[in-house]
């Protein structure tokens, strides 16, 4: 008998112990779930946070809040739909562009605009300032490329201004699946399948295409209505990269362009002359000069977060500029501009961006005296690189 | 008798005063002429590239700064030369540019050496300038820059475009007069002296 009912006995154990491991394997479960659950909302909190854009503050010169969408209204309710400032003079004079953000892991771009619209006090002529020219590609970061998410400026106020790091290209959300193959419109020209959501490609854009070529299209097609004179780029690139420290101009805006390149070096501003490609198709500073009657010119500076060669990549290769590795390629004698080792800081980049947009406005004032445009209130290169950029931001 | 004492003493003023204007007149012409003197190359001059490289239309803003008036022919030919009493030759190559032009590196070289052939036969000095420092030398740029350099009256280098002494020494080579300024806006300070427009 006994022999009998202790396999029962033992049974019972054994489905007691069973059920003990699988409310424990439950529990386990549902601890782990939580705990994914808790891991999404907290990422998934941070992807949506990258959707929402940062505050411009203009200044008291602003005479509009414009958007993209009204030169193209099927651009509202996208993420291509950006804020175009508008900052008016008493007197009448010239009408200049200036483009921020055109690609979005550029920020000495996106900073310079943001500088520009925060500080302009325009007394002759009109300047239209678009921060984030490709407002949807502020809203994620580039795959694989190790981004930092964001980096931050402090302000004379002591506050800690936040700057998102976007994507060159517009966000895969909004454009999926890429082409093969990207066939430029109307040129027809032929890159490769993820160009099809670069801003600086789709020049001079269509009203029925993507939603990199409806941004593009919007963009010419506020330069035509507003009669826009000059038409400023402002990016950055690898510092191995052979166009830096560069001013590219359309063939119309190349007089122009040989005197502010002759005055910035004068100022002891580094910088080389291009002449826009005839055949290469997409680019601002050829389509936007061929469609338009304004004159079009693209500045590079050169950010180390662009290029092949960088190491650690966080907040400070973007606001210190440093890199041990950039340092050493200039030993070598490997890159197209002099990196030293303390690094190309943000003010220096920026620095070069607001000089250049000043020489050009003063240039265009000398050129064409019905196209002066006067302002003040917008540092100088010595300025911002004695007290950063951050002081000149709200 | 007061009449003829008016009169004599009006006839030396005059001609005092006639001699005093032949005398500034004759002053200003010789100032005139000094200036004329000083400058050592004169207009009108002829602005082209050896090697189409943007860096031309930099020195038709330089040269616009220094007050001088050029005709910019980037691909100015031995015809192109006549009635111009200076060139301005800036070397230095670039693929792009030579790809805008629509023309080959031989092509180029071709027109460098029948145009600096042509200045020489019709004495037509030539300043060569070389302001792209180091990134106007290399492989390609070289091919024009030792053409410029063999043609030129007077060669001026900016910056680190003649480490090697290429210029240096083909001056040296040709008695060329040889210039070397750290930054390439120097050149403006360079032709106001060359062409007296100081």
């Amino acid at each position: 008998m006994k022999s009998i009912k202790q396999p029962k006995a033992q049974k019972t154990e054994e489905l007691s112990a069973e059920k003990t491991a699988n409310s424990k394997a439950i529990n386990r479960s549902i601890l782990y779930s939580v705990f994914v659950i808790i891991a999404c909302l907290s990422a998934g909190g941070d992807f949506l946070d990258h959707w929402q854009p940062e505050a411009v503050i203009p200044s008291s010169s602003l005479s509009k809040r414009l958007k993209l969408s009204d030169y193209l209204p099927s651009l509202r309710g996208t993420r291509g739909n950006t804020e175009v400032l508008l900052f008016e003079g008493n007197k009448t004079g010239g009408s200049v562009l200036v483009l921020g953000g055109t690609h979005p892991n550029e920020p000495a771009s996106n900073v310079t605009a943001t500088l520009l619209a925060e500080n302009i006090n325009i007394t002759q002529g009109r300047m239209f300032v678009i921060p984030r020219a490709n407002a949807s590609g502020f809203t994620a970061t580039e795959p694989q490329e190790g981004y930092p998410q964001q980096f931050t400026l402090k302000t004379r106020n002591g506050r800690n201004r936040v700057f998102r790091v976007g994507s060159r290209y517009t966000n895969m959300l909004d454009g999926w699946p890429d082409p093969i193959v990207y066939r430029h419109y109307p040129s027809g020209q032929l890159l490769s399948g993820a160009e099809t959501r670069n801003l600086n490609r789709a020049y001079p854009g269509s009203e029925q295409g993507t939603l990199t070529e409806r941004i593009a299209f919007a963009i010419t097609k506020l330069v035509k209505d507003e009669k826009i004179d000059m038409v400023i780029d402002l990016h950055e690139a690898a510092p191995e990269y052979p166009v830096i420290n560069a001013l590219v101009a359309h063939q119309r805006a190349i007089d122009l362009a040989a005197m502010v390149t002759v005055e910035l070096q004068m100022s002891d501003i580094d910088i080389q002359l291009e002449v826009s490609p005839e055949n290469f198709h997409g680019l601002i500073h050829r389509e936007i000069g061929d469609f338009t009657d304004a004159k079009v010119m693209l500045l590079e500076t050169a950010g180390a977060l662009q290029g092949r060669l960088r190491g650690k990549t966080n907040a400070d290769i973007i606001t210190i500029g440093k890199d041990p590795l950039y340092y050493k390629a200039n030993q070598l004698g490997k890159l197209a501009v002099d990196f030293p080792e303390e690094g190309i800081s943000i003010d220096t980049r920026v620095g070069r961006h607001i000089k250049s947009i000043k020489i050009i406005c003063l240039t265009l004032s000398e050129f064409e005296p019905e196209n002066t445009i006067t302002y003040s209130n917008v540092p100088d290169y010595g300025e911002i690189i004695d007290k950063g950029v951050g002081f000149f931001l709200r | 008798m007061t009449k003829s004492i008016i009169n004599k003493r009006f006839i030396t003023h005059t001609i005092f005063g006639i001699i005093c204007l032949i005398c500034m007149n004759g002053a200003l012409a010789a100032d005139a002429d000094s200036a004329v003197t000083t400058a050592a190359y004169d207009l009108p001059v002829l602005l082209t590239s050896a090697g189409q490289a943007a860096d031309v239309l930099i020195m038709k803003g330089l040269c616009r700064k220094a007050g001088l008036a050029v005709t910019l022919q980037k691909s100015a030919n031995a015809d192109s030369i006549a009635g111009f009493k200076t060139i301005i030759l800036v070397a230095g190559g670039s693929s792009k540019g030579l790809g805008a032009a629509k023309i080959d590196v031989g092509d180029e070289e071709e027109r460098i050496e029948s145009m600096l052939k042509a200045a020489r036969k019709a004495k037509i000095p030539v300043l060569v300038f070389h302001i792209g420092g180091e990134a106007r030398r290399g492989a390609l740029s070289d091919r024009f820059n030792k053409l410029a350099a063999q043609g030129g009256t007077m060669i001026i280098v900016a910056s680190d475009g003649d480490d090697d002494g290429l210029f240096k020494n083909a001056a040296k080579k040709n008695k060329a007069e040889y210039r070397h300024i750290k930054k390439s806006f120097e050149s403006i300070g360079v032709l106001k002296e060359l062409f007296g427009l100081e």
